[in-house]
């Protein structure tokens, strides 16, 4: 599905992504951990678009996209999260996840006065805020929410924006451990529903460690290690990067 | 020496723009607010001095009368600005800003009337320099230039004050977790862009007349001088400032056959040139890239 | 009869300048400083062309071609220079203009203005252009009241309040502001029209720092995404001169007292009513 070989980001002098491959695999769940500085959100800055890649090249379902601008890559299936959470304050939560839905299914301008496309975009909407738990909030501005609910609106946005590959980027910041639990448990009925990828960077290693299928460490932006979270927890290596030797 | 007259003549005139943009870099960099009303300021600091001058006093007291209202102006643009600096709603605090200066030029023009304004009597000196001709406040404006730029150099670079005018600039929550008074700060730069504003207010009515509404044209070649430079590199602007008064002084003057350009021309090419510039470079002769995180 | 005609034609100019404005700068968060450059652009388009003696509804739509031409100018800047800087640009470039028109005085009579500008034959009076007005202005209000509920309309919404989102969800955001810059920029030169036609005479000054004050109160009373602000804003930006009747100001000083007047209603404006139209937030 995604395959990113030999990326090279800097910015000025500092190089931020020196020689980095990776394979993503349709419905894996990739974790990405590292030390802060290391490279992980340009990273996926560099596969969502938002950040020019100097050499290398990312192929998505056989597409190079390299040179794609942030839009052109959305459209053709990857969706991004981001560590502040990418929604609309100024927008009921209803209409945060209208606006994915009618450009997801290419709704025409005048939808809206069809009572047919209301009633499905309705369904839509509620089901995806039935499962993320702010059903009660539909009609409230997103800038009412707390850190934890608008990280949960933005997951329920994503989920309606379709696509096949989701990049998450640190999820859990700033989130309480019971919310923590929601968060994962949302993440990963989004992987499974339509057997999507997903990409999350975190720093949260329990949490990551229980929800993906492989976990790539990141230092000095390169690839350090790669693994089974269990195989990965036991290396010494990874003690050295956070701990030193 | 006709090219050695224009270099003079405009080095004198972009001194006069970076006067201007100094004090809009200043305020831009402590509250990421551009403040438009700073021309019409400029103007005001000058008829404060022809207050004083038609009340017969003599020029220091004309002078620290008109600096003293700058000063005060500052602080009452800085009051009225604050409630949206401190919600960074930066749209509002630049329609503020636009509607202070639309409001107190045509105060000017209601108190004062439309036409020009002079700050002293008789005939400006003129010192001649191996053929290259300069008026007295030139020279002043020149000096007030060169000692403003040290004090500034100073200030930004030595002084414990300078480090707390970037740290507010960079992360204003950083600053005051370290017991900066941000507010306090940017009370302090609103006044002393005031006051620079002032001076070339007076510098500019000593060099011909004043009227209302002069204080628009300076402050818009200021600001091109502030996006042109780049917004948080200083440098930029310096340079900046003077290319844009000289660039369109050159064409100008210039002689193209049957081509030529009156004076009223120059905004024209101040603007194109800073499109220009811009368009190839969006963040300024100095900018660079930063990371995102 | 000729003052409520006058008032009718003002009242209704404003409301398609407030569509124009409301799009840009309440909608998409578009400083757009520059409008006052498109409307002048597109007024000396107009005059320049009937003086020329091109019949009236052709020169109408020259001006509207101009208008396009200079709004997409702006557009193309917009995508590529920072906010601040475009909003900066926007004010320098009615200074340009400005002198632009007044040094190219055999084409554009200089400081003199133009005058006589004569109305197309099916607008003969007074009467026809307040109908006229009309019925343009409430169709312009209909344009934007259905855009708003469209995707388009969510879309800028969006892009006022976060584009990288926008983006992330493969919305492309520079042709959507190119779009709404270039469509104000036609509601500006359709309202520049109308107005010429009705004062016949094109003053050299127009379009400076007094109109851009007159648009951006316009926004501000307009700031909320619903059309009744439009309606409001227009409302009380055509009434608050005529307090000015009230007192007997000399004619001379009229102008200044209406500068300084709008300026700091605008001032008010913002400091009584910025809370209540940009909703506080929970967190940063």
């Amino acid at each position: 599905m995604l395959t990113v070989e030999n990326l090279f980001v800097k910015f000025g002098k500092s190089v931020i992504l020196h020689d980095v491959s990776l394979n993503i695999q349709k419905g894996e769940m990739v974790g990405i951990i590292g030390p802060n500085g290391c490279g992980k959100t340009t990273f996926l800055n560099a596969i969502s678009g938002f950040v020019p890649v100097n050499a290398g090249s990312i192929l998505y379902n056989d597409d190079d996209v390299t040179k794609w601008p942030a839009f052109k890559r959305a459209r053709a299936g990857i969706g991004r999260s981001f560590q502040s959470a990418g929604v609309f304050r100024e927008m009921t939560l209803e209409e945060n996840l209208i606006i994915a839905v009618e450009h997801a299914h290419n709704y025409a301008w005048w939808w809206k006065f069809s009572a047919k496309h209301r009633s499905i975009a309705d369904k839509m909407v509620d089901e995806a805020l039935h499962e993320v738990g702010l059903h009660a909030h539909k009609h409230s501005l997103a800038g009412v929410l707390s850190g934890g609910q608008l990280r949960l609106l933005e997951l329920a946005r994503l989920k309606l924006s379709g696509g096949d590959l989701m990049l998450i980027d640190e999820p859990t910041a700033g989130v309480s451990p019971a919310m923590r639990k929601i968060l994962a448990e949302t993440i990963t009925k989004l992987a499974k529903e339509g057997n999507r990828s997903i990409m999350i960077v975190e720093h949260d290693m329990k949490f990551l460690f229980d929800l993906v299928d492989r976990v790539i460490v990141f230092v000095e932006g390169q690839k350090y290690l790669e693994g089974k979270p269990e195989d990965v927890q036991k290396d010494k290596r990874l003690q050295e990067v956070y701990f030193g030797s | 020496m006709f090219v050695l007259q224009i270099l003079l003549t405009s080095l004198v005139t972009g001194t006069q723009v970076l006067l201007l943009a100094a004090g809009l870099y200043l305020i831009y960099t402590v509250t990421r607010t551009v403040h438009i009303a700073l021309g019409a300021s400029t103007i005001a600091g000058g008829y404060a001095y022809y207050v004083g001058f038609q009340m017969g006093l003599p020029w220091y007291a004309c002078l620290a009368f008109g600096l003293a209202f700058s000063a005060l102006l500052g602080l009452l643009c800085y009051f009225l600005i604050k409630p949206y600096i401190q919600k960074s709603q930066v749209l509002l605090a630049l329609l503020v800003s636009i509607a202070l200066g639309v409001a107190l030029e045509a105060a000017l023009a209601l108190v004062f009337g439309p036409e020009g304004r002079y700050l002293m009597d008789g005939v400006l000196p003129v010192f001649d320099f191996w053929g290259v001709r300069v008026t007295q406040v030139g020279l002043y404006t020149l000096l007030v230039g060169l000692f403003t730029g040290i004090i500034a150099y100073i200030f930004l670079h030595v002084l414990p004050l300078g480090r707390v005018v970037r740290a507010i600039a960079q992360h204003p929550q950083c600053a005051s977790l370290m017991g900066i008074k941000e507010r306090r700060v940017q009370m302090v730069i609103y006044i002393v862009a005031g006051v620079v504003a002032g001076i070339m207010g007076i510098l500019t009515g000593l060099n011909g007349a004043i009227t209302p509404y002069a204080g628009l044209q300076p402050i818009s070649m200021a600001f091109m001088a502030l996006l042109v430079g780049g917004l948080t590199d200083f440098r930029g602007v310096a340079l900046a400032s003077y290319l844009l008064v000289l660039i369109p002084e050159l064409i100008v003057s210039g002689n193209f056959g049957e081509i030529s350009f009156s004076s009223s021309w120059k905004m024209v090419f101040v603007f194109v040139i800073s499109l220009a510039v811009l368009a190839l470079k969006p963040n300024g002769i100095f900018s660079s890239v930063t990371r995102k995180s | 009869m000729g003052y409520f005609l006058t008032i009718l034609s003002f009242f209704f100019n404003t409301l398609i300048q407030g569509v124009a404005v409301h799009l840009v700068l309440s909608l998409a968060g578009i400083i757009f400083l520059g409008m006052p450059t498109v409307l002048k652009a597109s007024l000396y388009a107009l005059a320049i062309a009937e003086k020329s003696g091109i019949s009236p509804e052709v020169s109408f739509f020259i001006a509207i071609l101009v208008s396009l031409l200079v709004g997409l100018l702006f557009a193309l800047l917009y995508t590529r220079v920072s906010p601040d800087s475009f909003a900066v640009l926007g004010m320098a470039s009615m200074l340009a203009l400005d002198a632009l028109v007044k040094s190219m005085d055999k084409v554009t009579n200089g400081v003199l203005g133009i005058s006589g500008i004569v109305r197309p034959g099916w607008m003969p009076d007074l009467m026809m252009v307040g109908i006229v007005s009309v019925i343009v202005g409430l169709i312009c209000l209909f344009f934007e009241l259905i855009l708003l509920q469209t995707p388009f309309g969510r879309k800028m919404r969006g892009f006022k309040e976060d584009e990288i989102t926008l983006q992330s969800m493969g919305i492309n955001t520079k042709k959507l502001s190119r779009f709404v810059i270039i469509i104000s920029s036609l509601f500006l030169s359709i309202a520049g029209s109308l107005f010429l036609w009705r004062i016949q005479f094109l003053d050299a000054n127009f379009g400076g720092v007094p109109a851009l004050v007159f648009l951006l109160t316009l926004g501000i009373l307009a700031l909320k995404p619903r059309i009744r602000f439009v309606v409001l804003g227009s409302a009380v930006v055509t009434f608050l001169p005529e307090i000015l009747r009230f007192f007997q100001f000399p004619s001379s000083l009229m102008g200044y007292i209406r500068d300084l007047l709008y300026a700091l209603f605008l001032i008010l404006l913002i400091h009584q009513l910025h809370k209540h139209f940009i909703p506080s937030r929970r967190t940063i």
